[in-house]
């Protein structure tokens, strides 16, 4: 019988020598993600919440870099990047829907576009705040806390899987330094955020 | 079907998956899922997790080893995964390429035609 354990199924996605890798993590985490994602977002249309886990799935098993193990166990990473993934749809299809309302019905209608997808969406606020606390609680609180408000933002795109260093130094505010040396100081405040996460998972 | 099963099947279009082979390779052969199972000597629910495993690299030796790996793993005939694969790549590769957009254009292909006979130049007559 395979080993389904979270951190073999990555090492095993990383090696890249086994090609049933990929197959037994979707097979060990599309249910699970697309029932918590489901149970989470109750409202809304369960063919997103199932399109955002597949989504989510895939991105891993072709860019499994992109998780780092020592922050975050893979069904935490894979929650967060499903509701960052559940989010883009849904902004998508308001987007979609935004286009196909045709003018004049916005202008005739008595609610003036409040409810024809100009700047209301119910499900988005309720969305947003979820996926903000997926991001939170993968992390213990006291490390949030402990952190500077840079520090707070580079931890949420490192959660997300963000690597890319023009990404991190405007957060940084070190964007107008050459390169090398906006690459230096992202790379000293990461590991310093690194660090913070594995004192305090350690505490756990 | 079930989500698992959907997403196999949606997958036939990605070539990072053992998806994209065996469906050109099935609909080349005009096979369904039943006699695609019979040709590799396993039951049809295990498609679905064939599917979704990676797509052997195709050079070798990378090649063998992950055909084997993924026969040993599913109990399947490994000759009969490792034709359906080769096949199902070339056809990738044959519609990955861009379609010739001149006759000057390598790899463009004119069909063969009668000449109308070369007139005799003007004068040549007696």
């Amino acid at each position: 019988m395979a080993e389904f354990s979270h951190s073999l199924l990555h090492q095993r996605l990383l090696a890249g020598d086994d090609p049933t890798a990929v197959s037994d993590c979707i097979a060990a985490h599309l249910e699970p993600l697309t029932a918590w994602l489901l149970d989470r977002n109750p409202i809304l249309d369960p063919h997103l919440c199932e399109e955002a886990s597949e989504e989510a799935l895939l991105a891993l098993v072709k860019e499994p870099a992109k998780y780092q193990s020592d922050l975050l166990e893979l069904d935490s990473y894979l929650r967060l990047a499903a509701s960052r993934d559940l989010l883009n749809l849904l902004r998508r299809e308001r987007k979609h829907y935004r286009q196909r309302i045709p003018l004049e019905s916005v202008e005739l209608s008595p609610q003036a576009g409040k409810y024809l997808g100009t700047d209301y969406d119910p499900a988005l606020p309720l969305l947003l705040q979820e996926a903000s606390r997926a991001l939170r609680e993968a992390v213990p609180e006291a490390v949030w806390q402990g952190l500077s408000e840079v520090e707070t933002r580079v931890l949420e795109l490192i959660l997300l899987g963000e690597r890319a260093t023009e990404v991190f130094a405007p957060v940084c505010g070190v964007a107008d330094l050459p390169a090398a040396e906006q690459a230096a100081e992202v790379k000293c405040v990461k590991d310093r955020v690194k660090q913070r996460v594995k004192r305090g998972q350690d505490k756990r | 079907m079930n989500h698992i099963e959907q997403l196999a099947q949606r997958l036939a279009d990605d070539p990072f998956f053992l998806a994209a082979a065996l469906h050109r390779f099935a609909a080349s052969a005009g096979l369904d899922d039943s006699a695609l199972a019979v040709r590799l000597r396993c039951a049809p629910e295990v498609l679905t997790l064939l599917r979704l495993c990676r797509m052997p690299r195709s050079e070798s030796p990378a090649f063998g080893r992950d055909v084997d790996t993924i026969a040993a793993r599913f109990g399947l005939d490994g000759d009969a995964l490792a034709e359906m694969v080769r096949y199902g790549q070339g056809l990738l590769r044959f519609q990955a390429r861009p379609a010739p957009a001149s006759p000057e254009a390598p790899g463009f292909l004119m069909a063969a035609r009668d000449q109308p006979p070369p007139q005799p130049p003007a004068g040549d007559s007696p």
